[in-house]
């Protein structure tokens, strides 16, 4: 499908494209006529890239520059549930839009310098998007530099985006996945094993023991104040999760591993198959995994993982020696 | 002071001046559905309610979900207010964008 008025994307719903770029020019093609367009529109803007093309779009849009809202990619949204949350609180605020245009965001995610395990969370993220902003009316362009971004990710992008945007000019992905799929292949390497000392406590319906035994542990770690309580409730949550699946109990296992803090939630009788658990944000209706949403808001790491019959939430926070959390004043940058 | 709650985790005992809640303890998935009544039938009448959890050690999401639902019942005639709201909790009603809920207040901090 080729369309020369990329406008012609459906007025409802989420549309999520992927642009492949090469060169600043290139770069420019794509985002010049997306964000001015959308300016023409009276749409919200919001452009979250790196620094030299903040730069770049900045000098070609000239006065308009300062109608856009604007982020650096690495401050807007540390890890992808922040990113996702980012997102969203941006279209709430903009939402509904003047004449029911969209809310349009230019969004570049970071990939040189990742570790293959936030490649995978990150990736996991662009696949997700799809589904968790599915009732938004957002338009959403990813940039993807080939100069800098490995091509093994940027193939993965056309997975991962229904199209891709070149210049003016949609274009289905060929490749494009079922995001479930893409994200269940991102998950077939098992979680790296607890080491033996870790510390084994019993999981059932009294949680009041569990959030004694990691507030106990992690303040053995050095963890203190705010962080402390907070990785106590992120557990809590998990464990309340898996315990409303299923009373059958369970363990949970706490360590310490390189400066991070650990949290394995194990229940052994369910499996939790919804690769979005807590990805979408709460309302104020019951029902909802605000809790899980909150953990994976304050964690550096959630990962849900269905194993031989049951599930294992593993959380992780930053320990004691997280010098750049010591110096900031809150606990967790968003 | 009225107790309108003990399960021996959570102490809520009801307040005239400030027409209101203590809540001391640790709210928790066990207790919620009871904290949740309590909460409905004290923002039932009109008015403000102040919520008092300077004694408070423990509270999860869903008990302050309710929080938040109770603030926008007993809104506009009147507004929650949680007084001593331990800091981490300010954090986690931020992230989740419950602070814009209407009715919500802050009173002193802990």
């Amino acid at each position: 499908m080729t369309t020369s008025d990329p406008h012609a994307t459906p007025r409802d719903g989420f549309v999520h494209h992927t642009s492949i770029y090469s060169s600043d020019h290139e770069f420019l093609a794509m985002a010049v006529p997306f964000v001015a367009d959308g300016l023409d529109r009276g749409e919200p803007v919001l452009v979250t890239t790196t620094p030299a093309n903040l730069q770049l779009l900045s000098d070609s849009l000239g006065a308009r520059a300062g109608l856009v809202d604007y982020a650096e990619s690495a401050h807007f949204g540390r890890r992808p549930p922040q990113r996702v949350a980012a997102f969203h609180r941006y279209w709430q605020r903009h939402t509904p839009t003047p004449g029911g245009g969209r809310v349009r965001i230019l969004a570049e995610p970071i990939w040189p310098g990742k570790s293959p395990r936030e490649i995978r969370a990150w990736t996991r993220m662009e696949a997700g998007l799809n589904e968790i902003l599915a009732a938004t009316n957002i338009w959403m362009i990813c940039p993807y530099d080939t100069r800098l971004v490995d091509p093994a990710i940027v193939a993965d992008s056309q997975r991962t985006h229904p199209a891709r945007m070149d210049g003016r000019y949609a274009q289905a992905c060929d490749g494009y996945g079922d995001p479930a799929v893409v994200a269940g292949g991102l998950d077939t390497e098992a979680l790296p094993a607890p080491p033996p000392d870790a510390v084994v406590g019993e999981l059932h319906g009294e949680l009041g023991r569990v959030r004694h035994l990691v507030a106990t542990q992690a303040a053995g770690y050095g963890l203190t104040g705010e962080r402390l309580r907070l990785l106590v409730l992120a557990v809590n949550e998990a464990a309340e999760y898996l315990t409303e699946q299923a009373r059958t109990p369970g363990t949970i296992r706490t360590w310490m591993q390189a400066g991070t803090i650990v949290v394995d939630v194990h229940q052994p009788a369910v499996g939790v198959t919804d690769p979005w658990v807590g990805f979408r944000p709460p309302g104020l209706a019951a029902g909802g995994q605000a809790g899980l949403w909150l953990a994976r808001q304050v964690c550096d790491a959630v990962e849900v993982r269905a194993h031989g019959g049951g599930t294992t939430i593993r959380l992780e926070v930053p320990g004691p020696r997280a010098e750049e959390l010591l110096q900031t004043h809150t606990p967790y940058t968003t | 002071m009225e107790l309108a709650f003990d399960d021996g985790l959570l102490r809520i005992a009801r307040t005239d001046i400030p027409p209101g809640l203590r809540v001391a303890g640790e709210v928790d998935h066990n207790n919620t559905p009871a904290f949740g009544e309590v909460l409905a039938a004290a923002t039932h009448t009109g008015g403000d309610v102040h919520v008092d959890l300077a004694g408070l050690e423990f509270i999860n999401v869903e008990g302050l979900r309710l929080l938040m639902s109770a603030a926008a019942q007993v809104s506009p005639s009147g507004a929650l207010v949680l007084e001593a709201l331990p800091p981490h909790l300010f954090r986690v009603i931020h992230l989740a964008g419950w602070d814009a809920t209407p009715g919500l207040e802050f009173g002193g901090a802990r």
